[in-house]
């Protein structure tokens, strides 16, 4: 446990992609509201974009996986959104 | 267990990964009187010409989970803890299984924040820490005050997560076991022609009672939208559902 902290630790302040591990996502699935429409998110509550774009998120260092997509690629049910 | 915190990130919109840019808070955190313990699941709007970010929180020295509200400095480099408040702070109680421990009884999670007609309006989700009572989302006007945002009519103390001046914005439905235990919000807005979108999440008994996204339990935590006009009547966000054929029933589809 404390090698995974360490590496995603390094991994979160080196700017590396959050989603480092593979790990189930643990939290909540959920939705964004952005600019180019819905888009649904993992994990944590919604996350706001921005007028810059950027989005004000929470950040973990342990089991925590960020991926996102529009929502229109979550229409098939045959090609999961989050994974 | 390292804690979380908060910080801005930037979404690749090709590869469906956010990456880090910046902290915006670490956490343990002193500003305005409080200790904050740890931040964790921020939504942050602009409000009065300034980013204000509520955050679900504990706060020392007994660690209820708790809303907390602070702006972002202008160039979102830091949250301005020196102006942190705690709306609604949790209750801690014996737990049940272990009388002994302190624990956080019913909590006020998840915040978010809706600016709307030049008010600003909290809600947060109560969550029962036995899990033995539905999870629903209250809602409050705020007000400012020189000391940070508090809930209006609050004086500029913290209320409790079912205090009376709030009101219960989304509410399950008995009957119906797929929806008969968690009604929450995870996000709101204003559409374009001025009414609101909410979009949140159900679950029922049908099962194992949905406490949390993984509970063994049809439907559990899906995704839902409804619109509303009024941002604190009661179930507001409970009534008149958006169309539901694409939104996959499995939260993780």
């Amino acid at each position: 446990m404390m090698i995974r902290a360490v590496v995603v630790s390094l991994a979160l302040l080196t700017g590396w992609h959050l989603d480092v591990l593979a790990s189930p996502p643990p939290f909540h699935a959920v939705s964004a509201v952005t600019q180019n429409g819905l888009a649904v998110c993992n994990p944590g509550p919604a996350m706001k974009q921005l007028p810059n774009g950027l989005f004000v998120g929470r950040g973990m260092s342990i089991q925590t996986r960020a991926v996102c997509k529009p929502a229109h690629l979550c229409r098939n049910r045959s090609s999961p959104c989050l994974r | 267990m390292p804690k979380p915190f908060i910080a801005l990130f930037a979404l690749n919109w090709h590869t469906g990964q956010f990456v880090l840019q910046n902290y915006i808070q670490r956490f343990p955190a002193s500003g305005n009187g409080f200790v904050i313990n740890t931040g964790y699941d921020p939504y942050t709007v602009e409000f009065a010409g300034e980013y204000w970010t509520a955050f679900e929180c504990t706060v020392a020295p007994a660690n209820q989970v708790s809303a907390c509200i602070a702006p972002l400095l202008a160039d979102l480099s830091a949250m301005d803890i020196s102006r942190v408040s705690v709306p609604v702070l949790g209750i801690n109680g014996p737990n049940p299984a272990k009388p002994t421990q302190q624990v956080t009884l019913t909590s006020a999670s998840a915040p978010a924040l809706l600016p709307f007609q030049g008010n600003l309006y909290l809600y947060w989700q109560v969550d029962d820490f036995t899990k033995t009572s539905p999870l629903i989302e209250r809602g409050a006007a705020l007000e400012q005050d020189r000391n940070g945002i508090w809930i209006a009519g609050s004086g500029g103390f913290a209320i409790t997560p079912n205090d009376p001046l709030s009101s219960v914005v989304y509410y399950v439905v008995p009957g119906d076991t797929t929806r008969d235990f968690t009604s929450l919000l995870t996000d709101v807005g204003v559409t374009s022609d001025g009414s609101l979108m909410a979009i949140g999440v159900v679950g029922g008994t049908n099962g194992t009672p949905c406490g949390t996204p993984r509970a063994i339990s049809r439907g559990c935590w899906r995704v839902t939208i409804s619109f509303a006009t009024d941002p604190l009547a009661p179930n507001t966000f409970g009534q008149n559902a958006g169309p539901a054929p694409f939104i996959p029933e499995n939260p993780f589809d």
